[in-house]
C-alpha cells in the first residue's frame, strides 16, 4: 500500500503540488489523469524519492520514504517518463546492475529478465548498448527495471508511451498480474483509453490539487480487453490468421 | 567537398551562433579560470624554454634559436593536426551531433564540412601552447624574424588542421565497404556513420550475487573500459603512474642534481601526486555520469555509494604504492618507507576529496572546479608555509566528508 499525506512541492513561485493526499491500496490500480503541468510527474517523482517534498509524507508499504529511504525503495518500482540510463551498458547489463543493487537472486533475476524481454520484444537487442535504443525501447527497459523485483508499489509515469502494440499488451498484463499479487499501482497517462481499461480508480489532478476521484463503476466497462486492431496486428506478427 | 559560399551561408550563420552560445556558456569565473590556466601554461613553457634558448643563442647565435622555436611550433602544429584528424575520423564514424542531417535538403558535403569545422575548433588548444615559446625567444631573436616565425606558425596550424580533416575523411572513405563507396563520398560517410552506430554489441551480462557497493564498483569498471568520458579521464592517471615508476629506471647521477636519488624521488613523488589528482578527476567524472533518477530510485544510501567509490580510491593508492615499492630500488629502506607512507596518505586524501566532491556537488564541472581550487590552495599554502598544504588538504577532506550524507538529497530537477 502507498500513502501520500498532505504532499506539497513548489518550484519558485509555482505551486506544483498543493496538499495532495492519496492512498493506493494493495491490489489496486489507480490512474492519474491531468493536463500538462497539472503536477502528475512531480507527484510521481516525489513519491519515488527523486525529489523531496516541501511538506507532507510518503509511506511505501508502511515505511516513510524520506525517513527510511532504503527499505522503502526496496519495495518500490518506478518507470520514468523520460528514463535515464548508463548509456554504454547493454540493456541486460543495466538490468543485472539494478538486480545486483536490489540484492535479487541472480538466477531468478536473469530468468525473469529473459522472460520479460521475450514478452516485450527485446530479446534480440538485450546485448546492445542502451545508447542505441529508440525512445520506445528505452521505455521498455525502464519498465522492466521497475517490475523486475515484483515491487509492492509500482509508479508508472506515462510508462507505456512509445510501446508497440505487443509490448503495450504485455505491459498491461504485467501490471494486472502484479496488482493481482497485491502490488499497489499508481499509473499516470494522457491516454484515457488505457486508464479506462486498466485502472480501478482514477484521480484527476488539476493545478497541483486532487480535483476529482472516480471509481471504475463511474465509467463502466471499457469494452474488449484487446481491440480489433490490436488482435489483427498480433495475428500478423505471430503469423496466425486474423478474424 | 567544400560548399560554395552562397550554399554555405546557413552554416556560416550556424557557426557564428554556435561559437557565441558556447562562449556564453562560460561564466565570468570560468573565463578567468581558463585565461589563468592558459597564462600559467604559457608561463611554465616560458620558464622551461627561456634558459636553454639563451644558452643556444650564446653558443650558436640567433638564427639557431629561431630554428629551434620554429621546429617546436611546427611540432605543435603537426601534433594538433593529428589530434584533429583523430577527432574528425571518430566523429564521422559515429552519429553526428545536431539534427537528423540526412533528412535535411542539404548536400551531404556541407554536413561533412560542418563536422570538419567542429573538429578544427580544437586548433585553439594547439594555439594556446605557442605564446610561451614565442615570448621566450623575445630578445634572443630579431623581432622581424620572430614575427615571421609566429605568422608561419599560424599558417602552419591552419594548414595542418585542414589537411588533418581532409586526411581523416579520406581514411574513413577508404575503410568503407565497396557498395557504399559507389555513393557520393560525403553521403556515404554519413550513411556509414549511422550504420556503424547501429552495429555495436556487448558481451552477455554477468549476473551474480554481491553487495550493492560491489555492483556499483563493477558498473564503474565497465564504464571506465568503454568509450566514455570517464575512460578518457582514466588515461592520464595510468600514464602518470607509469611515469612515476619509470623514473626509477634512470641511472642515478651525482653530477646532475635533478637525476640524483633525491631528485628522482622528488620527480616520482610529484608524478604520483599528479596521478592521484587526475584519478580524483576521473572519480568526479564517474559521479557526474551517474543518472540521478537511476540511483536515487534504487535502494542505495550515501554510505554504499561512498564505499564503492572509496574502494576505487583505495585500490588506486595500493597500486601506486606497490609500483613505487617495486620500482624505487635505489632508495634506502627507511627512505622508501617514508616515501610510501607519504604517498599513500596523500593519494588517499586527494582521491577521497574527488569522491566527496563528486558525490555531493552533483555536477561534474562544478566538482572539478572545487577539486582544482582546493588543490591549488593546498599547493600555494605549502609553498608559503611548509606542510601547511597538508593541513589545508586534510581539512578539505574532513569538511567535504561531512557533506556526503547530502548525496541522498540530490534531485533530478530543482
Amino acid at each position: 500500500m502507498m500513502q501520500l499525506t498532505d504532499l506539497g512541492r513548489s518550484y519558485g513561485t509555482l505551486r506544483a503540488l498543493d496538499a495532495v493526499s492519496l492512498v493506493v491500496n494493495g491490489g489496486e490500480i489507480v490512474g492519474l489523469l491531468g493536463a500538462n503541468g497539472a503536477g502528475k510527474s512531480t507527484l510521481l517523482r516525489t513519491a519515488a524519492g527523486l525529489q523531496a517534498p516541501d511538506q507532507g509524507s510518503v509511506h511505501i508499504a508502511g515505511v516513510d520514504l524520506w525517513r527510511d529511504p532504503i527499505p522503502a525503495k526496496q519495495r518500490l518500482g518506478y518507470a520514468a517518463e523520460e528514463p535515464q540510463f548508463y548509456e554504454e551498458l547493454s540493456a541486460e547489463e543495466y538490468l543485472a546492475f539494478v538486480a545486483g543493487v536490489r540484492g535479487l537472486d541472480p538466477n531468478d533475476a536473469r530468468k525473469r529478465t529473459h522472460e520479460l524481454a521475450d514478452r516485450f520484444g527485446l530479446r534480440e537487442r538485450m546485448n546492445e548498448p542502451v545508447r542505441q535504443f529508440s525512445h520506445g525501447m528505452r521505455k521498455k527497459v525502464s519498465f522492466l527495471a521497475a517490475v523486475l523485483h515484483r515491487p509492492a508499489v509500482l509508479l508508472c509515469d506515462e510508462a507505456f508511451e512509445g510501446f508497440d502494440v505487443e509490448a503495450a499488451l504485455a505491459a498491461k498484463e504485467e501490471v494486472r498480474a502484479l496488482a493481482a499479487a497485491g502490488c499497489a499501482v499508481l499509473f499516470s497517462s494522457h491516454v484515457t483509453e488505457t486508464i479506462e481499461r486498466l485502472c480501478d480508480r482514477v484521480v484527476m489532478l488539476h493545478r497541483g490539487r486532487v480535483a476529482r476521484t472516480l471509481e471504475r463503476s463511474a465509467w463502466g466497462s471499457a469494452g474488449a480487453e484487446v481491440s480489433v486492431l490490436e488482435r489483427e496486428f498480433l495475428s500478423m506478427i505471430r503469423g496466425t490468421p486474423g478474424s | 567537398m567544400n560548399p560554395t559560399s552562397n550554399d554555405a551561408s546557413p552554416f556560416t550563420l550556424l557557426h557564428r551562433h554556435l561559437v557565441r552560445r558556447r562562449l556564453a556558456q562560460f561564466d565570468v569565473r570560468l573565463r578567468v579560470e581558463i585565461t589563468s590556466l592558459v597564462a600559467l601554461i604559457g608561463a611554465f613553457l616560458f620558464w622551461q624554454a627561456r634558459v636553454p634558448l639563451d644558452g643556444v643563442r650564446r653558443a650558436q647565435g640567433p638564427l639557431a634559436v629561431a630554428a629551434i622555436v620554429a621546429v617546436i611550433l611546427a611540432a605543435i602544429a603537426v601534433g594538433t593536426g593529428m589530434l584533429i584528424a583523430g577527432r574528425h575520423a571518430r566523429q564521422l564514424r559515429s552519429t553526428l551531433p545536431g539534427p537528423a542531417w540526412l533528412a535535411l535538403p542539404l548536400p551531404a558535403a556541407h554536413v561533412v564540412t560542418h563536422a570538419a569545422w567542429e573538429a578544427r575548433l580544437f586548433a585553439a588548444a594547439g594555439a594556446a601552447l605557442a605564446p610561451g615559446f614565442v615570448i621566450a625567444a623575445i630578445g634572443l631573436v630579431p623581432v622581424p624574424l620572430l614575427v615571421v616565425v609566429a605568422v608561419a606558425f599560424v599558417a602552419a596550424l591552419w594548414a595542418c588542421a585542414h589537411l588533418a580533416t581532409y586526411l581523416a575523411e579520406r581514411t574513413v572513405l577508404h575503410s568503407m565497404r565497396p557498395a557504399e563507396r559507389a555513393l557520393d563520398p560525403a553521403l556515404a560517410m554519413l550513411v556509414e556513420a549511422r550504420a556503424t552506430a547501429a552495429r555495436e554489441r556487448r558481451r552477455a551480462a554477468w549476473w551474480r550475487r554481491s553487495p550493492a557497493w560491489v555492483a556499483l564498483l563493477y558498473k564503474d569498471v565497465a564504464l571506465a573500459t568503454r568509450p566514455t568520458r570517464s575512460r578518457v579521464r582514466l588515461m592520464a592517471p595510468i600514464a602518470l603512474v607509469i611515469l612515476s615508476c619509470a623514473v626509477w629506471l634512470l641511472p642515478p647521477s651525482n653530477e646532475r642534481e635533478l637525476f640524483s636519488v633525491a631528485g628522482l624521488r622528488f620527480i616520482a613523488f610529484a608524478a604520483a601526486l599528479l596521478a592521484a589528482t587526475t584519478f580524483a578527476e576521473f572519480l568526479v567524472e564517474l559521479s557526474g555520469a551517474d543518472p540521478i533518477s537511476v540511483l536515487h530510485g534504487l535502494p542505495l544510501g550515501a554510505g554504499t555509494m561512498w564505499m564503492s567509490r572509496a574502494a576505487s580510491a583505495i585500490l588506486f593508492a595500493v597500486i601506486l604504492a606497490a609500483g613505487q615499492a617495486i620500482a624505487a630500488r635505489p632508495l634506502a629502506p627507511a627512505a622508501l618507507g617514508v616515501l610510501l607512507v607519504w604517498l599513500t596518505v596523500a593519494t588517499l586524501a586527494i582521491t577521497l576529496l574527488g569522491v566527496h566532491y563528486g558525490m555531493t556537488l552533483g555536477s561534474a564541472p562544478v566538482a572539478q572546479r572545487f577539486l582544482t581550487l582546493t588543490l591549488v590552495i593546498a599547493m600555494a599554502a605549502s609553498i608559503m608555509i611548509p606542510l601547511m598544504g597538508w593541513v589545508v588538504l586534510f581539512t578539505a577532506v574532513i569538511h567535504s566528508a561531512r557533506r556526503v550524507p547530502r548525496w541522498a538529497r540530490l534531485e533530478t530537477e530543482r
